[in-house]
Parts: structure tokens; sequence; C-alpha cells
């Protein structure tokens, strides 16, 4: 496993937890768009983690109180194709789950400013997220 | 007292949506009201939802978001529109309408206050189309 100190490499892999409404299996975009899209407690970047510091992409969820933790997916997202999209990775650590990182391109900040800029990123980021997708432990709906 | 700046019948050709008669046999209008209700019963669930309903803090939408999700929903199902392929709550408070068909095309109306919203039409190739649709009083007048 790698240190979760470490700079973020381009071959690298991170996972991002979906709520299960925003899934539409089978659609051109399977994964709404606000997902990617920072909640209050992410004002710095969206929170994501970093596949190569953990055992298993269900680590993540630990990050979720027990009783929400089912209802998230998993979506596991290539670190190449994030810079593609003019994104950046960087480490974040936090107590509960390692490899915590940030993109801090989608930062509350910077989507108040300039989302309509933002939502065809996230459109993209939906596209892409789907390609890998652990689908939640209680069902999508 | 407000409502929706853009109406019957501009309403479905300006989001570029598919008016459902346009879109399959006839016997589709019955599956078309189906699915129209089961959305607008989504937005009253939507209705009664809590802050932190993901587990991380996410506010509800407010009444009145909803509500006026609630009226653009009647507004486009009365218009003819084709039911949405999906209708959730957003992680700010807002109310999201999406559509998706098979040719590529990603409608999304974001609710974002009261009789206000953002239009997004995502097509392939293309760069991404922003319409903000915007409150006006009922005698007319801007709000």
């Amino acid at each position: 496993m790698k240190d979760e100190a470490e700079p973020v490499s381009p071959d690298e892999r991170v996972v991002r937890l979906i709520w299960r409404e925003f899934l539409r299996p089978g659609e051109i975009v399977p994964i709404q768009p606000v997902a990617f899209k920072p909640r209050a407690n992410e004002p710095e970047g969206i929170s994501v983690f970093r596949l190569e510091c953990m055992k298993d992409p269900t680590e993540a969820l630990a990050v979720m109180v027990p009783a929400k933790r089912g209802g998230y997916a998993i979506a596991v997202l290539a670190v190449a194709e994030l810079l593609a999209l003019g994104l950046s990775v960087k480490p974040a650590k936090i107590d509960e789950v390692p490899g915590h990182a940030l993109i801090p391109e989608l930062s509350i900040a910077a989507v108040q400013a300039t989302d309509a800029n933002w939502k065809a990123v996230r459109i993209a980021l939906a596209q892409l997220g789907s390609k890998n997708l652990i689908p939640p432990a209680d069902g999508n709906s | 007292m407000q409502t929706w700046a853009i109406r019957h019948p501009v309403l479905t050709a300006g989001l570029e949506l598919t008016p459902h008669y346009l879109n399959g046999a006839a016997h589709a209008a019955d599956s078309t009201a189906k699915s129209w209700d089961w959305w607008l019963d989504k937005l009253l669930a939507i209705r009664q939802l809590e802050d932190d309903w993901d587990g991380q803090g996410s506010p509800a939408p407010t009444v009145e978001v909803v509500d006026s999700a609630l009226v653009l929903a009647m507004l486009l199902r009365r218009d003819g529109a084709e039911p949405p392929t999906g209708i959730v709550q957003g992680v700010s408070g807002e109310v999201l309408f999406d559509w998706q068909s098979a040719d590529g095309k990603y409608v999304e109306v974001e609710v974002t206050g009261p009789y206000e919203a953002d239009v997004f039409i995502h097509k392939a190739g293309q760069p991404l189309k922003h319409v903000r649709m915007e409150a006006m009083q009922r005698d007319g007048a801007a709000a």
C-alpha cells in the first residue's frame, strides 16, 4: 500500500462515494452530476479516497455514520482521467479513513463563482465514474 | 405572487424537451401520465426531507423550492413534455430534474430558489448550453 503522505501520482485511482438516489443505471449520464458538487462539508474541494492507500474500496464508507453507509455506491476513477479534465488530486489526511484527498478545483468558492463552467466537468466525471461502480449495499432506490 | 417567467406553450420548447406525443405510440399516454404521477409523488417525498438526509450534512430543500419544482413539473406535464428520467434533491438545497435521451442529449433543470432555476442542455460534441429561468409576478412584472 502507498503512504498517504506521498503525492498522488497519475497512475493511481481514487474513489468517490455516490448517494444511491444519484444513480441512473443504463442512461447516457449514469450518475447525476450533482454527485460531484461540493457539499457544505467540502469547502476546500470534493472528497475522494486513494485506492492505493486502502485495503479495499469499501473502506472509504467508514467516513459515514453506520446508518448511511449502505446508501452509498462507490465510483472508482482513474487519476489520469481527472488530470485530463484539468483537475488535480491533493492529499488531505483525516483520521477516519486512510488516503483521503481533495479535488481543489471543485471547491465551494470555485463552484459558486462559476458553477455553469463546472457543470460540463461534473457531467464528464459522472460518465467516468460509472465505468467502475460498486453499487450500494441497500440497493439503488 | 410569483410564478415561472416562462409559460405555456413556450416552456417545453425552451427547455428543448420532446413532447410525449412525438415520442411514441398513442398508447404511451397512459404510461406518461403514470410516470408524471410517480415524479410528483417523489417531489412530495422530497418536501418531507430533513436536513442531513445523506449523512453528510446536506440541507433539505426548502418548501418554497420544492413547491416551485412542483409547479414547474405540473406546467411541463400540461405542456406535453416527456416525464423526466429523474428528479432528486441536490446537495445544496436545490431540486434537480434530468431528461436523458438515446441520442445523447442530457437536459438538467436545477431549481435553486423560489421560481428560479438554471437549465443546462448538453449534447455530445457541442458546448454546454446554460439558460437562467427566473420568477415573475403573476401580473407579468419582473420579480
